[in-house]
């Protein structure tokens, strides 16, 4: 590449030479004068006066005939102009004939076509109109029942609506009434519960012996199975303090009251979801130790 | 998809109700502190030879003394079942028992007696222990005993501690200047009592070793006070040590290799720990303070003893290895003969509270609130010792004039008195588990 370049650059700079080179200065040019005989140069020129003379009057006969036959051949040339203009006015009185006659032919022609045209296009037109016409027929009709039926089905609609709105309103009713029943029932079983918890806590209270071997800070969880009638029937430690005696002592307490006649008066409903199965706590306070 | 986005909720919701519904607890923290009702119905006698024990007398008693249960006193029962089929529940439930006991003896094998109880759970109804004990006509006391001890463990799960034994030291004034000293070895209950040595001299300090076959003690036999080791299988005795001066309170480590013991032979009394197999003495406590009394912690890390470095007797716990002392007690301006539960919560003691006229009682601290009880009201108590599973503490006290021995449960509710020895009673040491 560096090469070519180097290439380039060197023929552009030598052709820059070469122009550049000034002209070679001309040498200059040398004057030969020649020696010339007066006497004869007379002679000369009288002979020169007659051969000029001659050749005027040669010339002038020349121009005659050259005169006559220019005029013989004008008036050749005048006649065959007038034949050739005789003619070819009639050969264009023929072809401005002919040419009418064809003008006149191709107008016929067209006019013949442009009826028929005028008679497709009137005959298509009426079609079209008739197809237009009876599509708009059809459009229309389409149109009217369209309509017939949107109407009839908005009215459907509406019905269906105007029912499920009012199903709507009285499921609502429906809801709020049980709603509030529901509450209403919670708060009562609530309330229900709250007592019998605390009922069973007395109880237990009052039946639980603390043996020897609890400590402050032991729990035990049992698990009672109540029967409706508030019968326990059965109870079992559910996590245990890790004391035998503890353990036992809690289970002991549930087994020796035996029944909590207060269950019996629950709500069935009430007593499955919330007592049929039950947790007490055992966890001592204010113990010695 | 709507269907199954409510389904989701509604699982939800059912999960929620249920975990809501498990939520109900009902906590009870209070009670009735109060023993384990317990009836032990007289064991039937059908073994055709008439029996030397009255078994359930003998199991009723350790029950009743243990302080955890409250026994049905037997012209109480309305009958006297020895067989399952005959456990009227209903009838025990009205008399307000929580278990009872039946059994039975029969004729075994070789002229041994077949004993089979039976432990029933009254308020679940159902039997909760039986088993048959193989006997000699000589052993019923011990079988009682054993029965006794399977009962508490299974109620109770703490080992039982009544096939343990106790000893202890009788003084009895024969004439004047003429005394005679006796070391006895007795069941628990005081029964069975045995001399295991006599001596004109004093016997002080008797110590059980850990593995129970061995007993210290300090003897003045020789005219000054030696400490000996007996070997009770054999009878063999031998003297460990002995110094000028007073040499005392022998006190076994929990691994049996070594002895903490008192000794004045530096000036004052001080705690020395004494290796029994290469016989090296290393001295542990220094202070002009009298330092008396070592017990060992149930880890063997530690020596609680007695001293007097504060002004008025106090205990210590001194940790071996560091030798940092910490004292234990702050209550009363006496506090003494300290002993651990084996469980390491409760220190039994000599006390006297603050202010004139109170006498010396038996306390017990727990370690872990500090809280101090009161367990007797006798005014003149001494030496408690702890049964190996901490339900008991026996102690000296008088009696008229007289010493005798007597015990607490650990929660004061059950006080009884040992039958009595002859002459003035000292000094009981509780022995570990025997078997």
């Amino acid at each position: 590449m560096a090469l070519s370049v180097h290439a380039l650059v060197f023929v552009l700079v030598g052709s820059q030479w070469e122009m550049q080179t000034t002209p070679r200065p001309q040498p200059p040019r040398h004057i030969a004068a020649e020696m010339v005989d007066l006497k004869a140069f007379a002679e000369r020129r009288a002979e020169q006066e007659r051969i000029a003379q001659e050749k005027v009057r040669q010339e002038d006969a020349v121009r005659e005939r050259e005169r006559r036959a220019a005029e013989q051949r004008q008036q050749e040339l005048e006649q065959k102009k007038a034949r050739a203009e005789a003619e070819k006015q009639a050969r264009a009185d023929a072809e401005r004939k002919r040419q009418e006659e064809q003008v006149r032919k191709r107008e016929a022609e067209k006019k013949r076509q442009a009826e028929v045209a005028a008679r497709k296009k009137a005959e298509a037109e009426a079609r079209q109109r008739k197809a237009e016409e009876q599509a708009k027929r059809e459009a229309e009709k389409a149109k009217r029942e369209a309509a017939e039926l949107a109407r009839k089905e908005a009215a459907r609609r509406q019905q269906q609506e105007q029912a499920e709105a009012e199903l709507q309103q009285a499921l609502e009713r429906e809801r709020k009434a049980r709603a509030q029943a529901e509450a209403a029932a919670r708060k009562a079983s609530q309330a229900v519960i709250g007592d019998i918890r605390g009922y069973i806590q007395a109880v237990l209270q009052d039946s639980w012996r603390i043996p020897s071997t609890a400590r402050n800070g032991m729990k035990a969880v049992v698990t009672i199975h109540f029967l409706p009638n508030g019968e326990v029937d059965q109870a079992y430690i559910e996590t245990s303090s890790g004391n035998a005696a503890f353990d036992n002592s809690a289970v002991q307490a549930v087994y020796r009251v035996q029944s909590f006649p207060r269950i019996a008066e629950i709500d069935p409903i009430l007593f499955e979801r919330n007592l049929r199965k039950l947790k007490v706590e055992f966890r001592p306070e204010g113990l010695r130790w | 998809m709507v269907k199954l986005k409510q389904l989701i909720v509604l699982a939800c919701c059912a999960l929620v109700s249920l975990s809501l519904r498990a939520e109900l607890v009902v906590e009870v923290t209070q009670g009735v502190e109060s023993p384990t009702r317990i009836a032990v119905v007289p064991f039937a006698n059908d073994s055709g030879v008439a029996l030397s024990e009255d078994i359930a007398g003998v199991i009723q008693q350790d029950l009743n003394r243990s302080g955890f249960f409250e026994t049905m006193p037997r012209e109480n029962m309305l009958g006297f079942p020895s067989r399952r089929n005959d456990v009227y529940f209903r009838d025990w439930r009205i008399s307000r028992m929580d278990y009872v006991v039946i059994g039975r003896v029969e004729p075994g094998a070789s002229g041994n007696l077949n004993v089979t109880y039976e432990l029933f759970d009254v308020l679940r109804e159902e039997s909760v222990l039986t088993e048959p004990v193989s006997v000699s006509p000589k052993g019923l006391r011990d079988a009682a005993h054993f029965v006794a001890d399977r009962i508490f463990e299974q109620l109770t799960g703490l080992k039982g501690a009544f096939s343990t034994q106790v000893v202890y030291v009788t003084a009895e004034q024969l004439s004047a200047g003429k005394q005679r000293f006796r070391l006895v070895l007795a069941d628990w209950d005081g029964a069975r009592a045995q001399t295991i040595l006599e001596s004109p001299e004093p016997i002080l300090s008797p110590a059980w070793s850990m593995d129970g076959s061995k007993l210290a003690y300090v003897s003045f036999e020789t005219g000054k006070p030696s400490i000996y080791v007996q070997h009770l299988a054999s009878g063999r005795r031998e003297r460990v040590q002995s110094f000028p001066g007073l040499n005392g309170a022998p006190a076994w480590s929990p691994d049996g290799n070594q002895l903490a013991l008192v000794l004045s032979r530096d000036g004052n009394p001080e705690i020395y720990l004494l290796n029994l197999q290469t016989r090296a003495l290393e001295r542990i406590t220094r202070h002009y303070g009298i330092d008396t009394e070592p017990s060992w912690s149930p880890d063997g890390k530690s020596l609680i003893f007695t001293s007097d470095r504060g002004g008025q007797p106090q205990i210590y716990q001194l940790d071996i290895a560091s030798r940092n002392l910490k004292r234990l007690t702050f209550e009363g301006n006496y506090n003494a003969r300290g002993r651990l539960t084996q469980d390491g919560r409760f220190l039994a003691m000599v006390h006297r509270s603050q202010g004139g006229g109170n006498g010396f009682e038996i306390a017990v601290q727990d370690l872990k609130t500090d809280r101090v009880d009161i367990l007797t009201r006798s005014g003149l108590v001494e030496s408690p010792s702890i049964a190996p599973n901490g339900s008991v503490v026996i102690y000296a006290t008088q009696e008229g004039t007289r010493g005798v021995l007597a015990a607490v449960s650990l929660d004061g509710r059950v006080q009884f008195r040992m039958p009595a020895s002859q002459g003035d009673v000292r000094e009981p040491a509780w022995s570990p588990y025997l078997n």
